[in-house]
């Protein structure tokens, strides 16, 4: 681009105005000129007064990159504007890779705190171009450049930087903690003897360091050199011991901790589930699955609140396994005032089997949160008490229609007959979650006197009472029902009507073929899709010269239904029949046509498929030039 | 979709027709980017037969625009049908590209005179 | 018109005309203006396109499932594929527009803008469900007002 372009001189001109808008509309512009003119100006505009103007420029410099940018960048890290500094060592991150070279030069510069940023930017980029320069800089007079420089070398994680940083432990007093971390980083073996030297150093900070590093490694190898010190060392210590030893079992596998004594290998679990380390945790939780007792319940209590997914989720796993052991400690837990964690112990429960807890859960049914009320009811339909019958008639009668419907639901499982009186107030529940969830329990208890309630109200003057009638039936399936149903695909509502026939299509009994045959001419084009459905569930590609009539169905869309269903089940006997549709006035119906004659593999419909290659429409000439392409590619 | 390119002394206008989505993406990529390579740098996207865009119309444009901007060169749109223009506003896209009201006036933004943008 | 709809077909981005044929002649069935119809259609296409891309790893030996449910005074469609969600993402995570820079992931926030309801959820063979809905009332309200 050519500097002298007016444009670019204009928008120079424009960030001299003490117009905001200009400069701000100069900021953004700028960016689409790739010249040292226009990054100079917009690093300039770095210092503007304006916050705004300000980021707007970053935000034009981090777009720009590159290594030019780079280098006017770098020169801001001196500045004595600290927020200039912060704004260019951001774009310098955000520009990445590119930043990289640049860096390295000021990791030279005469001014320590330049070098010093320097190091903690290339820190952040990662890059391995930086190694070398960073190893110069552990020769650096200022020991926070060192400390900076190791600590890039530790993040960027290049072996190559190993002999420098032992050299480092070796020689370096004030940097000898953060190396053993930068080895612990890389996990280099070589680092190895270094830091089991260093395990047992007088300064704690230098033997924790040396401690985690070894951890971090996860190396196998130095569990005995861990282990032997755990007589000897300090409580502090210890727990760093323990730390170590889970990371490297999270690895290696729980064997290297079964010597030792039991006491201490849960010590060991207990703490990871405090550690900040989120494998370490994840490991404890999963082998305290395996444990049972009170203290082992109260830690995976204890880590069942965390904000990390993973982590809650390994935990409710792990209770589910061991809540059991622990029936005072887990109610105990119900007592908390978080409803999130109220649910998950409700959750937990679930998983027991054991009534010993319906007591306790009970006792949430009058919780404030909607939710736990719900979570209460679910779980109490779960531990299959009798003796909770009482309170889930309660929850069915609550305000909310979600905590009713899961408190039906419950009484389905818990409940007998007696309940029946009780669901079917359910069935007239101004919420349609609630009606079914009454539905499907009265389905689970089953029995005479619930066949005789659906068979009624299959003439119910409330047409929803009907159409969940019909339903049911079908779901009890039961052969006494099949008369009903039947009967049903006469009913005056198209919706029962539809609901007769999939239900008679579940339950799948032979004697509903003809019924649902003559449905094909219901008035109702629902129902004659619904009808296709059915008999093709009933007798797979057999149905297919049946549905086939409805080919010349008034409505496009059971005609692309009937398509559609005659292709995907593979009704080879409907072909002729389906070649017709390629003639017909509505082009998705030709399309669909083509792709049903393409998965019947319809060989004698070729020349038909190639006559309509010369339709107006496009996606019909697409879709039969492809049909006859994979159907000859097939046979 | 059909793509008609239109080679100037200063750039090169690509005038497309039809849906810019999933089908279409790879193909008016492919053509721009071999203009770029040509070292045609400066591209004007003429959308007035353009009558869809989806996200993944966007996303190929402003893969373009990357391009475009990695070898210093210029994109302008002009045309665009007013459903697709509304399209960029919702996606805030309108603020990222440059948008031309006619071929005339994103002409004239790469040749010389400099017409600013209506955004 | 009262209807439900539903189409099959192989997560290939050429099916993607197939899924505007489909939608086009429902949407003349129902109560819009052009410009709703319009964006429907975007949305239609997102849906798909989502579906294929995200869902399905553009892999033809899965297959998306659309089905158009039509109501009184609604629209709804589905669109369900064979992957997976990425363990804790939520709808709100989502439907969030992509930066200008991006190159893609605007295809849920566009939905979102374009429709009244978006929601997506695991259905039954552990697949993934978009449904998303557009209701007329509005439509008859707007018209009123105008």
């Amino acid at each position: 681009m050519n500097t002298k372009d007016p444009y670019l001189q204009s928008l120079l001109e424009k960030l001299d105005s003490t117009d905001t808008c200009e400069r701000e509309h100069a900021c953004l512009h700028l960016r689409e000129y790739a010249v040292d003119e226009a990054r100079a100006a917009l690093a300039a505009c770095l210092e503007d007064p304006d916050k705004g103007i300000r980021e707007l420029a970053a935000e034009s410099l981090s777009s720009m990159k590159g290594h030019e940018t780079a280098s006017i960048l770098t020169c801001l890290l001196g500045s004595e504007d600290i927020v200039t500094r912060n704004l260019a060592a951001e774009i310098l991150y955000k520009i990445g890779d590119d930043s990289v070279s640049a860096l390295l030069r000021s990791l030279t510069d005469s001014d320590k705190d330049t070098r010093k940023f320097s190091a903690d930017i290339l820190s952040l980029i990662g890059s391995r171009e930086a190694v070398p320069g960073l190893i110069d800089a552990l020769q650096d007079d200022s020991g926070n450049v060192v400390c900076s420089a190791v600590e890039a070398l530790g993040n960027i994680a290049d072996p190559d930087a190993v002999s420098a940083l032992i050299s480092v432990i070796e020689t370096n007093e004030s940097a000898k903690a953060q190396a053993a971390e930068a080895l612990g980083k890389i996990g280099d073996r070589e680092a190895f003897d270094v830091l089991v030297k260093n395990i047992s150093h007088e300064d704690c900070v230098i033997r924790f360091a040396a401690i985690e590093a070894l951890g971090n490694m996860q190396s196998a190898e130095a569990v005995p050199r861990l282990k032997s010190k755990l007589d000897t060392a300090d409580g502090a210590t210890r727990d760093m011991i323990y730390n170590a030893l889970i990371k490297i079992a999270s690895k290696s596998g729980r064997s290297i901790l079964e010597d030792l004594p039991v006491s201490q290998f849960r010590s060991c679990l207990f703490r990871s589930l405090e550690g900040d380390d989120k494998n370490s945790c994840l490991f404890a939780i999963r082998e305290l699955a395996h444990w049972q007792g009170e203290d082992v319940v109260s830690h995976l209590l204890s880590v069942l609140d965390s904000d990390d997914e993973d982590v809650r989720t390994a935990s409710i796993e792990a209770l589910r396994q061991n809540a059991v052991s622990a029936v005072n400690v887990i109610s105990d837990a119900l007592e908390s005032n978080s409803p999130r964690f109220l649910i998950d112990v409700l959750d937990t429960i679930s998983y027991t089997n054991n009534a010993g807890f319906a007591r306790h859960v009970g006792s949430l049914s009058e919780h404030e949160d909607p939710e736990v009320r719900e979570a209460a009811a679910r779980t109490l339909g779960k531990i299959g008490d009798r003796g909770s019958i009482g309170i889930l008639t309660k929850l069915a009668t609550d305000e909310i229609g979600h905590v009713r419907a899961v408190a039906l639901k419950a009484l389905g499982w818990v409940g007998d007959e007696s309940e029946v009186d009780q669901l079917i107030l359910g069935l007239d529940d101004p919420y349609p979650d609630v009606q079914e969830a009454a539905m499907g329990a009265m389905v689970l208890i089953g029995g005479q006197r619930v066949i005789e309630r659906f068979r009624e109200d299959l003439v119910h003057p409330n047409s929803r009472r009907q159409r969940l009638a019909v339903l049911a039936l079908g779901w009890i399936g039961e052969e006494q029902v099949i008369g009903p149903l039947i009967s049903a695909l006469e009913h005056p509502e198209w919706e029962v009507r539809r609901g007769a026939i999939e239900s008679l299509a579940r339950i799948a009994n032979q004697k509903a073929i003809e019924p649902i045959e003559h449905a094909l001419d219901d008035g109702e084009q629902q129902v004659r899709k619904a009808a296709v459905d059915g008999l093709v569930a009933l007798q797979g590609k057999d149905a297919g010269n049946q549905i086939a009539r409805l080919l010349d169905d008034p409505d496009v869309w059971v005609r692309f239904h009937v398509i559609n269903v005659l292709g995907s089940v593979g009704a080879v006997s409907a072909t002729e029949s389906l070649v017709q549709m390629l003639n017909d006035e509505n082009d998705i119906i030709r399309v669909a046509t083509a792709k049903a004659l393409s998965l019947l593999g319809a060989k004698q419909a070729v020349p038909w498929l190639r006559a309509i290659l010369s339709d107006d429409n496009p996606d019909v000439v697409d879709a039969a030039s492809k049909a006859v392409e994979e159907i000859e590619r097939s046979s | 979709m059909e793509i008609n390119s239109i080679i100037n002394e200063d750039y090169t206008t690509f005038q497309l027709e039809g849906r810019l989505d999933l089908n279409s993406s790879s193909e008016v990529k492919q053509r721009v980017k071999g203009s770029l390579d040509d070292g045609a740098i400066n591209v004007i996207l003429d959308l007035s037969n353009v009558e869809f865009i989806n996200s993944s119309g966007l996303g190929t444009l402003v893969s373009i625009l990357k391009d475009v901007r990695m070898v210093q060169g210029k994109l302008v749109l002009c045309c665009l049908a007013q459903y697709v223009q509304e399209i960029f506003e919702i996606t805030q896209l309108s603020h990222i590209f440059e948008i031309f009201q006619s071929e005339e006036e994103a002409a004239a933004s790469m040749v010389g005179g400099y017409v600013n943008a209506s955004k | 018109m009262n209807d439900t709809i539903r189409i099959s077909t192989p997560s290939l981005p050429e099916n993607l005309k197939w899924v505007y044929s489909i939608s086009q002649t429902l949407l003349k069935e129902i109560p819009l203006d052009e410009r709703t119809s319009h964006f429907l259609l975007v949305a239609i296409s997102e849906g798909f396109t989502n579906a294929v891309v995200h869902g399905n790893d553009m892999n033809p030996d899965k297959w998306v499932q659309m089905t158009f449910r039509i109501g009184q005074d609604f629209i709804r469609i589905e669109v369900e594929d064979e992957g997976v969600l990425p363990i804790h993402r939520d709808i709100a995570e989502l439907t969030e527009l992509a930066g200008p820079e991006e190159d893609s992931g605007r295809g849920l926030a566009l939905i979102k803008d374009l429709v009244d309801e978006v929601s997506v959820e695991t259905n039954s063979e552990g697949g993934n469900r978009l449904v998303f809905t557009r209701y007329f009332e509005n439509q008859c309200r707007t018209e009123a007002f105008n």
